[in-house]
């Protein structure tokens, strides 16, 4: 379906929290069966609309135990989610890892252009200035299987030269620590609210590959604490009238999306 | 004839015996879900401080304890209520130098407790190569960077808790619990731990598991106190039995961001001076609404 407009469908054009779930979605294109684990309420939307499009084999949970089948509007428990295919403890998504059978798109405190992400603490490990989240999953998902991130605000406080407590491991980390740690470390995108970015380039270090429409180039540069590699840029899919539908109706009719990521 | 050890307790009677001051405290729970509240709320009430609180994802039972002045160190992948934000204690506690806080990643944690679990003194992982966290947990003598076959591979050490405290659906007298839906990392947890208190929705007849024997998630040979304990994981969810209770959560975290006197206050009032769980949950929760409204849509599974 070609790009939406009002006047076609009487309905509002795609909001940014829209464009920056289409792009999550993209991410899982191509990731086979494996377990989608989007962290974030935007992640989740992208997830569920890559299942219902583009990446129809994602294996989904309900974010407690079970498999499903059905892909549930964000916020569904109980026989809400419909139709259940397996049961996934907690516990055994660690063996899950492990085997690399999963995707993961995370968020990031702070990201510097190798992709070295950090949710553990601002300052010392052992002595924090501000303590953080907490690692989380990110040192065994970026050594394991690929890994993207989500930032919801694009600033120089999340964009570093250098992250204060390496997390989630990045490319010159990943190749300093040989092949037990590059071997399937594939730290691919991260999608903000301004744009999305890659690591396509001969060192790794982080490329702008397109920003949302409304966003300039020079916007994401300021907005970024370290030189961005910057060429070819394109602007951001808007995502399409099928998938507006799913999104609104389906996935997130609460508009849950919209309170993450305000347009 | 059947035989065996009858293990039901109160849970003033099971922390009194089970749990010591410094000891390491094995965490039940997961952010929202079937977090050990009433065991914990035993161990604030009791006092029992210089701990060391060890888990996946530690939540507000964590914070409830940080608040109360009763842990020196943290052990964890993290400590946060998911989308009800950071803790807000142990943040503070871990700003101000009060607390250590080791922060390891959720798997490094899976994986130190399997080592206990399996009685070996360490356990491989890929996972925490190329981090900082790794640099940290070497200094402290808790990973190892070692080579196999030519490529760095990361040694965790076991860990294994003095005492673990964990909350179930169904247990019988001896000590054979059923956990339903998400095991966490509890069931390694526990089979590493010294000593484990399982607070339990429900009390089942000795002998009424071995219909469905394989339902048994930990058996009796690791516990060592039953707790009779519905709603015991209040505000946190039991899955297939309540959901979470979001106002509670809400309320917490709001009085918990906000500290100082209000929020002493609030801990003092409905952890410390309560004499029993059940009058925390009738203070907070009268005429069960919360309780009994958040069981709708999942009982329409059963």
């Amino acid at each position: 379906m070609s790009q939406l407009t009002s006047d076609q469908t009487g309905r509002q054009q795609a909001t940014r929290a829209e464009i920056c779930v289409a792009a999550c979605a993209d991410t899982w294109i191509g990731a086979g069966e494996v377990l989608a684990s989007p962290i974030g309420i935007v992640p989740a939307v992208g997830a569920r609309l890559a299942r219902l499009t583009s990446a129809p084999d994602l294996v989904m949970s309900d974010g407690e135990a079970l498999l499903i089948m059905d892909v549930p509007k964000l916020g569904a428990t109980g026989s809400d989610v419909g139709v259940i295919e397996g049961w996934l403890p907690y516990r055994r998504v660690f063996d899950i890892v492990a085997a690399g059978r999963r995707q993961v798109m995370m968020g990031a405190s702070q990201i510097d252009r190798y992709g070295n992400q950090n949710i553990s603490a601002i300052g010392d490990w052992r002595h924090p200035a501000f303590q953080l989240i907490g690692v989380r999953g990110a040192p065994g998902n970026t050594v394991n299987h690929r890994t993207d991130y989500w930032v919801p605000r694009h600033s120089r406080r999340v964009f570093v030269e250098r992250v204060d407590v390496v997390s989630g491991v990045g490319h010159d980390r990943a190749r300093a620590n040989g092949a037990a740690a590059a071997r399937y470390h594939d730290v691919r995108v991260v999608v903000t609210d301004l744009a999305v970015l890659d690591f396509a380039t001969p060192d790794r270090s982080m490329r702008l590959r397109s920003v949302h429409p409304g966003v300039t180039v020079e916007q994401v540069q300021l907005a970024t604490g370290f030189p961005l590699v910057v060429e070819d840029v394109t602007e951001t899919r808007l995502p399409n009238a099928d998938e507006l539908h799913l999104i609104r109706d389906v996935i997130d009719p609460a508009g849950l999306r919209n309170r993450e990521l305000p347009s | 004839m059947a035989v065996g050890v009858h293990k039901l307790v109160t849970a003033a009677e099971a922390v009194a015996r089970f749990v010591t001051p410094g000891a390491v405290v094995g965490m039940g729970g997961q952010n929202i879900n079937r977090c050990p509240m009433a065991l914990v709320h035993e161990v604030a009430r009791q006092g029992l401080g210089d701990l060391a609180v060890v888990g996946c994802n530690l939540s507000v039972p964590l914070d409830i304890l940080v608040a109360c002045g009763l842990v020196a160190r943290t052990e964890h992948g993290s400590g946060n209520l998911e989308r009800y934000g950071t803790l807000f204690a142990w943040r503070r506690a871990a700003e101000a130098g009060s607390i250590e806080v080791r922060d390891h990643s959720h798997l490094a944690m899976a994986t130190r407790f399997a080592a206990g679990a399996i009685g070996v003194p360490f356990m491989p992982t890929r996972s925490l190569l190329g981090t900082d966290v790794l640099r940290g947990l070497i200094d402290l003598d808790i990973a190892r960077l070692m080579d196999f076959d030519g490529q760095p591979i990361v040694l965790m050490r076991a860990l294994t808790p003095d005492v673990s405290l964990i909350h179930v659906h169904q247990a019988d007298p001896l000590g054979n619990a059923v956990i339903e839906g998400v095991t966490s990392h509890e069931v390694d947890m526990v089979r590493a731990s010294r000593a484990t208190i399982i607070s339990a929705e429900e009390i089942v007849p000795p002998g009424s598991l071995g219909e469905r024997p394989e339902r048994v998630t930990i058996s009796e040979a690791y516990v060592s106190a039953v707790v009779h304990q519905p709603y015991g994981a209040y505000p946190t969810s039991a899955y297939r039995r309540y959901d979470f209770a979001e106002d509670e959560i809400k309320a917490y975290q709001a009085v918990a961001r906000a500290g100082g006197a209000e929020f002493d206050h609030w801990i003092r009032r409905y952890v410390l001076e309560p004499e029993r769980f059940d009058d925390y949950l009738d203070l907070r929760d009268p005429d069960a609404v919360r309780r009994l409204a958040m069981s709708s849509s999942m009982r329409s599974m059963l």
